[in-house]
């Protein structure tokens, strides 16, 4: 499997190695990956993206960008990079931005400016292109610096809460420029504490905690491992109300709970499903949806957690 | 070398979008315009001697004043003819031998006042005035024979004045001081425009959120740092340039004379700069912040400077100093150990003025800081994570 990031063992620490904010870290991100990158606040997720492109140096352990070794400048001609809380130079117009970060790249002249107006045009901004970037909203900050990161149609690009500060419509245009990119081929490393956005997006993902991954692998699998729920199966059934008797009969079946219109229930798998149907419809039972219920990730993230803690696994300090 | 070019284009864009650096930049302006438009090229007279036919004046002056500015010329010649003649140390051990003296006689007149004190016997009283008189007698000598070295020595200077400048036309001697005044100003107002314009440059670059993408991209910090070090110098020369050639076509077109030397000036004025730079970009490099950078900046030159040029210039020669002689010691180390952006401009004054006198020590100072600064600023910006 070919990768486009890859760590050993990379540590970061800091206060002459008092505070460990990067322990030992082991990661693949698979070319052509859309890989989401989970944590807390403080779990040291920024700081991993920051070390892997040598703005914060690493302590110890080895990486490589797309095959290169992380600390040869080259290893970052193939890199876009959106930080968390940008502050790109008021003095520069959204087109300057690009212009200055294009150049950074190695873009030039007439690809330079091409570059420009398409990514420009792609996150929706071609008609602010001109006015000063102190003069924007956050979220069109945000969009221009995801501009300035796809210039160079870079193969590997990371994302550090690209949505932050963006409105709702906004961030689902950005989603959709995110599966534009991977379509394309690029591979992208989204840093987000947006569950759901990171569910929407990538096909892989980690969850790291105090400076560790705790888990890496493709969503499903991870909301699998975690939530043990292979085989069980969680089902909401819409219903008419339920008399004593038909009521008792569903209760022998799994753990019940009832809800406003109707009750959901644990059953043991598919199998369960159609004969409880029938038991229903036999006791007059108007059934209107029965909607198997799926452990998200959100749910998986928070239990992952949770476990970590109650075993008092890491602490930074 | 794209990714340099880009940070110093940078540079460009920030520096052109700050009203302090535009004042400075019209400031500069204003003066190479004051100089080049308002002066004008005076005749003598038909009686005159070819070499003394003209000078340069104001242009609203009908004629020159009574120290006019050919007189000036060699007056600031003369000075540094006789520092060139290495008179300087013998007067200061003139002043010295001075001081002891003075010393001894205060010494005496304590003994004598004791001895009266206690009634000493006629001849003891007798021996000490004996003493003093002897002292009095050498101070004459000492004063007459400092007055006589210091008149020889300007004497001597007048004359090698005038045996150099033989050839040099009044017009020249003019020119030559006028360039050499609009030097001084325009060093002044730069040190003064450019410290508030840079302050900013460093602290702007490394602020959180800034530097990340910057960093982020193919290029190494050495490039970043040197790139955003260069920008505000090549801006800043590249204004200085204009002016000093603005100034040099003017008098070159109005006196028909070409002062190629008037350029000898550039260097030394953007080393000043340079090293100036280097400081508040240094200041804003540990500290983060543009106000402490800028607060730095003008301490250092206005405080700082002023003190070390007044140890280094005043404190060996002046009687004031006389009693505080760890000061006068003190001098000689802070000589070598502290620039002096005032015997910088000084020198760049006397290389427009063509005295074939060259100053090395404060260029090797500010250049040894020079390099200090931009090395320790570099390693603390290579070793900072952001």
């Amino acid at each position: 499997m070919e990768l486009a990031v890859e760590t050993k063992g990379l540590s970061k620490t800091y206060k002459r190695g008092r505070i460990l904010a990067l322990k030992a870290l082991d990661l693949q991100v698979p070319v052509g990956s859309a890989f989401g990158l989970l944590g807390p606040n403080g779990a040291g997720k920024s700081t991993l993206v920051k070390t892997l492109l040598t703005i914060v140096r690493a302590s110890g352990g080895s990486a490589t960008l797309l095959g290169i070794d992380f600390r040869k400048p080259e290893a970052r001609r193939n890199v876009g990079y959106l930080p968390e809380g940008h502050r790109f130079p008021g003095y520069l117009t959204g087109a300057g931005v690009c212009e200055y970060f294009g150049r950074l790249a190695g873009l030039r002249g007439a690809d330079l400016a091409s570059q420009i107006r398409e990514k420009l045009e792609l996150v929706g901004m071609s008609e602010w292109a001109d006015v000063k970037v102190s003069r924007y909203s956050k979220g069109m900050a945000q969009r221009v610096g995801l501009a300035q990161a796809m210039l160079g149609n870079p193969k590997l690009i990371f994302l550090d809460e690209p949505t932050d500060g963006v409105d709702p419509l906004g961030r689902q245009e950005i989603r959709e420029v995110i599966k534009r990119l991977c379509r394309q081929g690029s591979t992208i490393f989204l840093n987000s504490h947006l569950l759901s956005e990171v569910e929407q997006v990538c096909d892989r993902i980690a969850v790291m905690h105090h400076g560790r991954i705790l888990k890496q692998g493709s969503v499903r699998e991870i909301i699998e491992t975690v939530t043990g729920g292979q085989g069980a199966l969680q089902v909401r059934f819409r219903t008419s109300p339920l008399d004593a008797r038909a009521r008792q009969s569903v209760e022998k079946r799994g753990p019940f709970t009832p809800s406003d219109d109707g009750f959901v229930l644990n059953l043991p798998g598919p199998q369960a499903v159609t004969p409880l149907i029938d038991e229903l419809r036999a006791a007059d039972v108007e059934i209107f949806a029965v909607e198997p219920q799926h452990a998200n990730l959100e749910e998986a993230f928070i239990r992952l957690i949770q476990q970590q803690s109650d075993q008092g696994v890491g602490g930074t300090r | 070398m794209q990714a340099f070019l880009a940070i110093v284009a940078d540079t460009w864009r920030q520096s052109k979008q700050q009203w302090v650096f535009l004042i400075l930049l019209v400031m500069l302006g204003a003066v190479t315009l004051t100089f080049a438009a308002l002066t004008k090229v005076h005749d003598y007279g038909d009686g005159a001697e070819s070499r003394h036919s003209q000078t340069l004046l104001w242009s609203w002056q009908d004629a020159p004043e009574e120290f006019s500015r050919e007189d000036h010329w060699e007056g600031v010649y003369s000075m540094v003819i006789a520092k060139q003649q290495g008179r300087e140390e013998i007067l200061r051990r003139k002043r010295q031998e001075q001081q002891e003296l003075k010393e001894e006689m205060i010494a005496l007149s304590d003994e004598y006042s004791a001895a009266k004190k206690r009634n000493a016997p006629e001849a003891d009283i007798d021996a000490i005035n004996e003493r003093a008189k002897a002292l009095k007698e050498r101070e004459d000598a000492l004063l007459k024979e400092t007055d006589r070295v210091n008149s020889e020595m300007l004497k001597e200077a007048r004359a090698e004045v005038k045996r150099r400048s033989a050839d040099i036309s009044d017009l020249q001697k003019a020119l030559e001081i006028t360039l050499a005044q609009v030097t001084t100003f325009l060093t002044i107002l730069t040190m003064l425009g450019f410290v508030a314009a840079a302050s900013g440059y460093f602290p702007g670059l490394i602020a959180q959120g800034s530097v990340d993408s910057v960093l982020a991209r193919p290029v190494n910090r050495l490039q970043v740092f040197f790139g955003k070090y260069v920008g505000g110098l090549a801006l800043i020369s590249a204004a200085l340039f204009a002016c000093w050639l603005a100034l040099f076509i003017t008098f070159g077109i109005k006196t028909g004379l070409w002062h190629w030397h008037f350029f000898s000036a550039l260097p030394m004025t953007l080393l000043a700069a340079a090293l100036l730079y280097a400081i508040v970009a240094w200041v804003g490099l540990m500290t983060r912040s543009t106000a402490l950078s800028l607060v730095t900046g003008y301490f250092f030159y206005l405080v700082v400077d002023t003190a070390v040029h007044v140890m280094v210039t005043q404190a060996p020669n002046d009687p004031l100093f006389a009693d505080w002689k760890w000061l006068v010691t003190m001098a000689e180390w802070v000589r070598y150990l502290f620039p002096n952006f005032r015997l910088m401009r000084e020198s760049a004054e006397a290389s427009v003025v063509n005295v074939p006198v060259f100053e090395a020590q404060p260029l090797i100072v500010a250049f040894a800081w020079l390099v200090i600064l931009l090395v320790t600023a570099f390693r603390r910006f290579q070793r900072t994570d952001f």
